[in-house]
């Protein structure tokens, strides 16, 4: 009876912090400290039972559509796409899901697909793509209307060491970069936060938490910039 | 402009399903075995049965295999209204695309009626294979039918119908298996709304209860509509029942959703199996 019990776990208690347009973040915590949990309140697939979250300006409960305009998710893996259809199908079916008519989706897909080196296989099923190219399907999907924040959970989880630097170079240098987009991502591993030369924040598992884990205060002195999300 | 976008979704939606179809090509033909096998059956069941007492006993007169085969293709539309719905929103929690579809400027009403558009076109073509074959092959012979009558008495249908889907579907999206709702519709409906019998060999009390059935006054217009070639005054008491249960049903139950899916987002388990 989970949907009609009452709510027991208490999630994100007393988290606080706000990202400016253009800064790439990463939350970094403990398992079960509640970062993706967090990004899928951002992405209003969880409704927040008390506080607020917005996305340039858009409440997450009250305008979420507003702030679905706004935002880009991307989950990492090879989930999320109709087999059957082609790269180009699939994405045209999300292009109009995100409220963009035909020729402009067109003329987005064609550039998302010369962006990220996708021209070659996008006329071919999507079942038939390597992971690698499901993320770049993936990442796709997430910018074709051009969104001002992209909400990143596990980006490189199924990609090889390779490609995931090829991919983190690409976000970091294209998405940012180029496209000035605001970038919210959690990593799996703080090894890999070294990679991501991006500003750290802290998500304390208990709100009452204050002390900064070692392997983050490790990345603490090869970043600057690492701040514990605080009770405010 | 708004208007336009959410029929360009639907319209996106139903391409999506065709071009998913269209990979699985054997599944059409042997569908329409299907239908032949089961319009025979029919068929043979009438001719064992047929009596002048049964066709007497019948609402327009005429066969039996009349009256079964429209109450069978037509009972496809419930059963699909009741399905369809559940089946969208479970196959994308499955294929992981519901969580993809959620994050976009679409709602999750929008998201699902585009989803059972080509069920219900799907369903249209099988009712007319159906019909095909007993013309074809059977005798089934529907030369005085109304067919505007039985398209509208059809429209109205689909919407009574489409509000007891959405009601059942709002259970899934909270417990995500074991839809009770759905199985008490279709048994109740199967039972008492008339499919292969007349409401009126029923108990004086079950009559009542399948006053409270849309398919009910759906399968009495349809067969008034092709098998008596009834004119509109005579169907307007149908329709007019069906749009006032799709009057009550729609909100009814895009209310009932509305709170299910704000629950499900509350509770975090929205695309969980």
């Amino acid at each position: 009876m989970q949907p009609v019990a009452r709510l027991t776990l208490r999630a994100l208690a007393g988290v606080s912090f706000s990202v400016e347009p253009g800064d790439a973040v990463a939350l970094i915590g403990e398992n079960g400290a509640g970062k993706s949990t967090l990004l899928r309140v951002l992405a209003t697939l969880i409704l927040p039972s008390r506080g607020q979250a917005e996305i340039s300006g858009c409440d997450v409960v009250s305008d979420g559509a507003g702030a679905r305009k706004q935002l880009g998710y991307y989950t990492s893996g090879d989930e999320g796409f109709y087999g059957r259809l082609t790269g180009r199908e699939n994405l045209r079916l999300f292009a109009t899901m995100n409220n963009l008519m035909r020729r402009e989706a067109s003329r987005r897909i064609d550039e998302l697909a010369e962006l990220l080196g996708m021209d070659e296989i996008l006329e071919r099923q999507s079942r038939t793509y390597s992971t690698g190219m499901l993320q770049r399907l993936g990442l796709a999907r997430s910018l074709l209307h051009a969104p001002a924040v992209l909400l990143l959970d596990e980006p490189t989880r199924s990609l090889d060491p390779l490609a995931a630097v090829e991919f983190r170079r690409f976000l970091k240098d294209d998405i940012v970069g180029r496209l000035g987009t605001t970038l919210l991502l959690p990593p799996t591993h703080s090894a890999k936060l070294k990679k991501w030369q991006v500003e750290l924040y802290y998500l304390p598992k208990d709100a009452s938490l204050r002390s900064i884990p070692r392997a983050v205060s490790v990345h603490r002195q090869a970043r600057p910039i690492c701040r514990e999300l605080s009770n405010t | 402009m708004n208007m336009r976008i959410t029929f360009e979704k639907l319209w996106a939606f139903f391409c999506r399903d065709l071009a998913i179809a269209r990979g699985y090509r054997s599944a059409f033909i042997l569908g329409a075995c299907e239908a032949l096998f089961g319009v025979a059956t029919f068929y043979y069941l009438s001719r064992f049965v047929e009596s002048p007492q049964l066709s007497s006993a019948l609402p327009h007169g005429g066969s039996y295999f009349a009256f079964a085969l429209i109450g069978f293709a037509f009972f496809d539309y419930l059963a699909v209204a009741l399905n369809a719905f559940d089946s969208s929103l479970e196959e994308a929690r499955q294929n992981r695309t519901l969580e993809a579809l959620l994050v976009t400027q679409t709602s999750l009403p929008v998201t699902l009626l585009g989803s059972v558009i080509y069920p219900f076109v799907l369903t249209s073509l099988r009712t007319v294979v159906y019909l095909g074959w007993g013309v074809l092959l059977f005798g089934f012979s529907p030369r005085s039918a109304n067919w505007i009558g039985a398209i509208l008495i059809l429209l109205a249908s689909i919407l009574a119908f489409a509000g007891l889907g959405i009601f059942s579907t709002s259970y899934t999206l909270l417990f995500k298996r074991g839809n009770p709702a759905k199985w008490i519709l279709l048994g109740l409906s199967g039972l008492l709304g008339g499919t292969m019998y007349p409401v009126s060999i029923l108990p004086k009390y079950l009559q009542d209860v399948a006053r409270l059935i849309p398919i009910t006054y759906s399968l009495e217009g349809m067969r008034s509509a092709l098998l008596g070639g009834a004119p509109f005054r005579l169907l307007w008491p149908s329709i007019i029942a069906l749009l006032i249960f799709a009057a009550i049903l729609l909100p009814l139950s895009f209310f009932t959703f509305a709170w299910a899916l704000r629950r499900t987002k509350i509770t975090g388990t929205l695309t969980h199996i």
